[in-house]
């Protein structure tokens, strides 16, 4: 079974927020919901560099959200995708308190999915309305995934199989695929580079690893 | 390094100070009121204060409506009682579900076996409500080891507050011992909560704290919250000795000041912990512990 997972390479990334934008409109959501980019920097000379830091849903080998979850509405499927039971879960935002990296959300009833400007409550028509009051958080497009290996595709080198973000990416940083399978292209990436994970420390054992290769002020170490 | 600064959470509010100010305070009263009542035949003399058996189910039942505010699609409670075994939410309302139907089932029909049952689903809501704070791994100050002692101290001591304005209420003449249970609570409570306010040396927790730390916080949570009932609940102690006799208007007026201002007390405590000391972790990309720029003065600053 595939561990699906994500290689961002930092080096790569300029910040044009293309991959949210296109989050937000493959997956109706928000902006700067269930995908954003962080804009980091250096200030003191002589290092004096930016950091632009894609971040979205860690896909935990160990995730704090679906420990917590009362509900069960949170699960890890066996490909590594955690993904989230609109029936099932309450909103109670605990998850929200246990993931690190602020993965995730609840969209309120006035919030427009779209825009995020505020409009009137929708109607129970609005094919919207499961995913409002519960927490929700980037799930890899899984629709795409799975539709796409339903057809005998590949997640990560066909881009009708691959999450909207990736293949959106203007800079190519991002890649996504099978980190169990060692000619993947994000397990060479992983191999082939110095790579770091966020939060570390925390033992979530997160899919996401960012390449820093070149980025002596990073101080990252090998994950 | 830390790439993405800490901000404060928003998801949990007033509605949760609300839950965790009662569940603390509504099964302090009920244990410690139960303890009391064990003891009516031997140590004290006189009528114990027996409406912590009705009280503290509806506080409890308070506690939980409060948190239908908050939640998002409350209507689907029933799922709350899915992963037992794995969430302390999931604990805390199935503790909640046994001890508010036991607790007033004793009140009408005692029993042994159904006090016994609402005592045991009291002590686990009242921990689990510590651990519901300590496994929010994304907020600094609250994943902290010493949180579900400190929860529990705090709803002895709010409960021994409820206990002293129940004896008020029902001019029961056990004012003596259940001060005297009071300031032990009360003191428990005021040494686990400096120990947590000097916890951890770590950059993240200590401007999580930092709130809890000024003087305007001290006030209300170790002035208000510890200082002042322990002073009050000394003069109830020494009251005959200092002519004030017991039963009169003033002992009832300390009595009653000093059970409002430990239940105030625990409530800024808990409003402090949720509310002043509620930030989420910065993000950090690397493996090493605590803040790179406190280990290495020259080290970067970052602008996020």
């Amino acid at each position: 079974m595939a561990r699906w997972g994500m290689v961002i390479d930092l080096r790569k990334c300029i910040g044009c927020k293309a991959c949210t934008v296109v989050c937000e409109e493959t997956n109706q959501v928000p902006p700067n919901r269930w995908r954003r980019v962080n804009d980091c920097g250096i200030s003191e000379y002589p290092e004096r560099q930016r950091l632009f830091l894609p971040m979205s849903c860690m896909h935990c080998g160990e995730p704090p959200c679906l420990e917590v979850c009362p509900t069960t509405a949170t699960y890890r499927r066996p490909d590594g995708i955690v993904d989230i039971n609109y029936e099932l879960c309450v909103g109670c935002g605990y998850c929200i308190l246990a993931c690190p990296y602020q993965a995730r959300t609840i969209f309120h009833d006035e919030s427009n999915f779209e825009t995020g400007t505020k409009l009137q409550k929708p109607g129970l028509a609005d094919p919207n309305i499961d995913r409002i009051g519960v927490c929700t958080k980037c799930n890899f497009c899984l629709p795409r995934v799975d539709a796409g290996l339903a057809k005998g595709l590949q997640p990560g080198l066909d881009p009708e199989a691959s999450p909207a973000c990736v293949i959106s990416c203007s800079a190519n940083a991002l890649n996504f695929g099978d980190l169990d399978e060692p000619d993947s292209v994000v397990s060479r990436l992983i191999r082939e580079n110095k790579t770091a994970r966020l939060q570390e420390e925390l033992g979530t054992d997160p899919s996401v690893y960012y390449i820093v290769d070149g980025m002596p002020f990073l101080e990252c170490r090998e994950s | 390094m830390q790439l993405v600064q800490t901000g404060k959470q928003k998801v949990w509010g007033w509605p949760a100070v609300a839950n965790f100010t009662l569940g603390g305070a509504a099964t302090g009263f009920y244990l410690l009121g139960s303890v009391i009542v064990s003891l009516q035949d031997s140590a004290l003399a006189g009528s114990p204060p027996f409406a912590f058996k009705l009280l503290a189910p509806l506080l409890i039942a308070l506690g939980f409506l409060a948190l239908t505010i908050e939640a998002g699609r409350p209507l689907r409670g029933h799922h709350l009682f899915r992963h037992i075994s794995g969430s302390w939410i999931s604990l805390e309302c199935l503790a909640g579900a046994i001890f508010v139907p036991a607790a007033v089932i004793d009140w009408l029909f005692p029993h042994p076996v159904v006090w016994i049952l609402a005592a045991v689903a009291a002590m686990a809501l009242m921990i689990s409500q510590g651990f519901i704070v300590y496994r929010a791994r994304a907020v600094s100050a609250w994943n902290v080891p010493l949180m579900p002692l400190l929860f529990v101290t705090s709803g002895f001591s709010k409960g021994s507050g409820l206990v002293l304005l129940s004896v008020v209420l029902d001019d029961s003449a056990v004012g003596h011992p259940c001060a005297m249970i009071g300031l032990i609570c009360v003191l428990l409570n005021l040494s686990v909560w400096f120990l947590y306010l000097s916890w951890s040396r770590e950059a993240t927790f200590r401007e999580a704290i930092e709130a809890l730390r000024r003087p305007n916080a001290l006030i209300f949570t170790v002035g208000l919250g510890h200082l002042l009932p322990g002073i009050l609940l000394l003069v109830i102690l020494v009251a005959p000795g200092i002519g004030i006799d017991t039963g009169t208007g003033l002992w009832h007026t300390v009595v009653a000041l000093a059970g409002v201002t430990m239940v105030a007390g625990g409530m800024s405590q808990k409003a402090g912990i949720i509310l002043g000391a509620g930030y989420l972790r910065g993000i950090v990309l690397e493996r090493s512990k605590g803040d790179a720029r406190a280990a290495n003065p020259a080290f970067p600053k970052v602008l996020c």
